[in-house]
């Protein structure tokens, strides 16, 4: 009996073919760029490790996505069921760090507590921001559980009650693609923010700025802008008031992550978003940030509709579907991708502006939850990343930075001082060290 | 909650400086903030300084060695054997302590990297090459080591039956170039053929036992593999 259930353990391990963002990341993974972002959720109450620790556990068989190791075919990489337990760890100082698999039994997601809070840290190639967030809420709620308190999800959190659904797993970029026009996203090579790099390979530097949501509503609709278009349009204004931006020839390019399935009704919890830029040029020694909120905004009119995103969906998986790509050996796949990503991709955005979005949470949680948060990695060539994110009333940006200075974040945050904002700054001190 | 007076902003992270322009907030200490990360702790930093060593050393010593060779030239290759000698036994370390090859892989290049040692050192240890003459490496040793493997592997899957499919296609491979040695004897470059005949009896029984007991997962595991 004992051959035959081991016999069936080998036969009927789960595996999924990697969508067609995840199949980038694992041949960009070097020391300097992690591919991490992480979410975080501050709890009203200190955090007891092991009813974390057994919610994670809990959690295995209704995310079964996460669950998994990355694993090497011959053609593409895939991910397989990991039997092994998730660990979870108390949180370090460094964050957004190249998650060594062999010390995380495998996964490529970690979960960490500090004081109060609780965060999720994950590979790019499991999921987006959507599917990481609903992950750590699940995750959230079974501790509430755990921990004994009353909890209804009110169909707003997965919960380990319910069986995994096929659609959470499914290949969004597969299913939508359409083998009709394809056209992608071009912008020209991008303004780089110069800086010292921070000691240590992978080094962030984060500052989260806190604030209330609704006045700065009021502020992006007084000039007629979406939060995101004040945000980025902000962000440009900002790397373009540095005097080697303003000679520079080259364009600020912001690059802004897409959650597709507002554009189609996937439930995915994997990747599912694309990028698109928005690009500045002539930028003068005294920009108006007027002026480049008009650019920011014809750039998302001009980018950020259904016909463009569903092309450059339709070109990403064209190329991942051509035939003589998918007969290469995935070793010279892997050069192809670090050529095209690391020598042009990452060469046309100066920085990221990702919006999260407002999370949304079950009254039971609401009450028991006070903030969230998101960072993302800084790679090798983008020194500055923002990512914003709201919570009830608050709203909290995070600027994660591979350099000492922090000239763009205090322009940044003073700026929105300077409107009227009251702001609380949180940093974890990477400013404070000697440059070596 | 200390304000920087220039920036216009609350800082609610302990420190005495502000995260934005640096200005001093140290008479602002009593007032009301948190640790919003841990404590830096020293990273661990990774000691490569032996890897490099050993190959540096590696290189020089190759160097070296043909140099000498090269300098003293009467007619015998030895500079290739130690240098082959020497990148064996890097490569032995290296991929033995490495902790993210598979075992199964480190078995079945340990008996590739080893049979080809051998067979250099056979072909250049002898003057007046011929195929004919590389005789104990291909005749003796190369079916031993083959044997020696692929019995090894068997025992491992047997073991740890339930990660059978981890070591499946290093020892299907194995177990193909085990046949080596019989196509050597058939075509007259090896001899006696008991070694090679009983090294390919145990690939092809191998072979035979993975097809009756675990053909499902053979297939399975190769569609994942090998899956465009």
């Amino acid at each position: 009996m004992a051959r035959i259930a081991d016999i069936a353990q080998n036969d009927h391990a789960i595996w999924y073919r990697l969508d067609n963002a995840a199949k980038i990341y694992p041949a960009l993974l070097n020391a300097k760029d992690s591919c991490v972002f992480r979410v975080a959720a501050l709890l009203k109450e200190v955090v007891i490790p092991e009813h974390l620790r057994q919610a994670v556990i809990d959690c295995k068989p209704r995310f079964p996505s996460f669950y998994v190791k990355l694993k090497t075919g011959f053609f593409w990489n895939y991910f397989e069921d990991n039997p092994e337990e998730p660990l979870v760890k108390p949180e370090s100082h460094f964050i957004n760090q190249h998650i060594d698999v062999q010390k995380n039994n495998g996964y490529h997601f970690t979960v960490f507590y500090y004081e109060k809070r609780i965060s999720l840290e994950a590979f790019h190639s499991l999921c987006d921001g959507v599917g990481a967030l609903e992950f750590l809420k699940a995750i959230i709620f079974r501790y509430f559980e755990r921990l004994g308190y009353a909890m209804d999800s009110e169909n707003q959190v997965l919960t380990v009650d319910q069986m995994p659904d096929q659609a959470e797993i499914e290949d969004g970029f597969a299913r939508y693609y359409l083998p009709t026009c394809r056209n992608r996203c071009r912008v020209n090579r991008a303004y780089r923010i110069q800086g010292s790099r921070l000691p240590g390979q992978g080094d962030i530097g984060v500052i989260n700025g806190k604030m209330q949501v609704e006045p700065f509503l009021r502020l992006a609709r007084n000039s007629q802008a979406t939060l995101t278009q004040y945000l980025t349009a902000l962000l440009t204004y900002c790397i373009s008031l540095d005097e080697r931006a303003s000679v520079s020839e080259r364009p600020v390019n912001i690059s802004i992550p897409v959650n597709l399935r507002a554009m189609h009704p996937s439930r995915t919890l994997r990747n599912f978003s694309l990028f698109f830029y928005t690009s500045t040029q002539g930028l003068s020694k005294n920009p108006d940030f007027s002026a480049i909120l008009e650019q920011v905004k014809e750039g998302f009119r001009q980018e950020l509709n259904d016909d463009k995103l569903q092309q450059n969906l339709n070109a990403n998986v064209a190329i991942e579907r051509s035939i003589a790509l998918r007969m290469c050996p995935l070793f010279i796949k892997n050069i192809a991708i670090r050529i095209a990503c690391g020598y042009l991709g990452s060469k046309m955005a100066t920085s990221t502006m990702s919006n999260m979005g407002r999370v949304s949470l079950p009254s039971s949680m609401l009450e028991r939850v006070e903030d969230f948060e998101c960072n993302m990695s800084v790679g090798n060539r983008a020194t500055h990343n923002v990512c914003v994110i709201s919570y009830g009333d608050k709203m909290t940006i995070s600027c994660s930075r591979a350099v000492y200075e922090t000239d763009l974040e205090r322009r940044f945050f003073t700026y929105l001082a300077a409107q009227g904002l009251d702001i609380e700054i949180q940093s974890n001190l990477r400013e404070n060290l000697e440059k070596g | 909650m200390p304000t920087c007076t220039d920036c216009h902003i609350r800082v609610s992270t302990i420190t005495d400086r502000c995260p934005l322009c640096h200005r001093s907030l140290a008479e602002q200490q009593d007032k009301a903030a948190r640790r919003t990360y841990p404590v830096e702790r020293p990273r661990q930093k990774k000691n490569n300084s032996l890897a490099r060593f050993v190959s540096l050393s590696a290189i020089c010593l190759i160097l070296l060695s043909l140099c000498i060779n090269w300098a003293t030239w009467d007619g015998w290759l030895w500079s290739i054997i130690f240098s082959v000698h020497i990148l064996y036994l890097w490569l032995v370390g290296w991929l033995t302590l490495k902790r993210s090859v598979h075992p199964g892989l480190k078995l079945m290049t340990h008996a590739l990297s080893i049979t080809l040692l051998l067979v250099v050192v056979n072909v250049l240890s002898q003057s007046n090459v011929i195929i004919s003459r590389i005789s104990w490496a291909v005749s003796y040793t190369m079916p031993i080591i083959f044997i020696g493997f692929i019995t090894v592997i068997d025992m491992i899957m047997l073991k740890k039956k339930h990660n059978l499919r981890d070591y499946l296609l290093y020892q299907l491979s194995l177990c193909v170039i085990g046949f080596i040695p019989l196509i050597l004897v058939l075509t007259g470059v090896a001899r006696p053929v008991y070694p090679s005949v009983i090294a390919a009896a145990l690939a092809g029984l191998t072979i035979f036992g993975l097809l009756i007991w675990a053909k499902k997962i053979i297939i399975a595991e190769l569609g994942r593999k090998l899956h465009f």
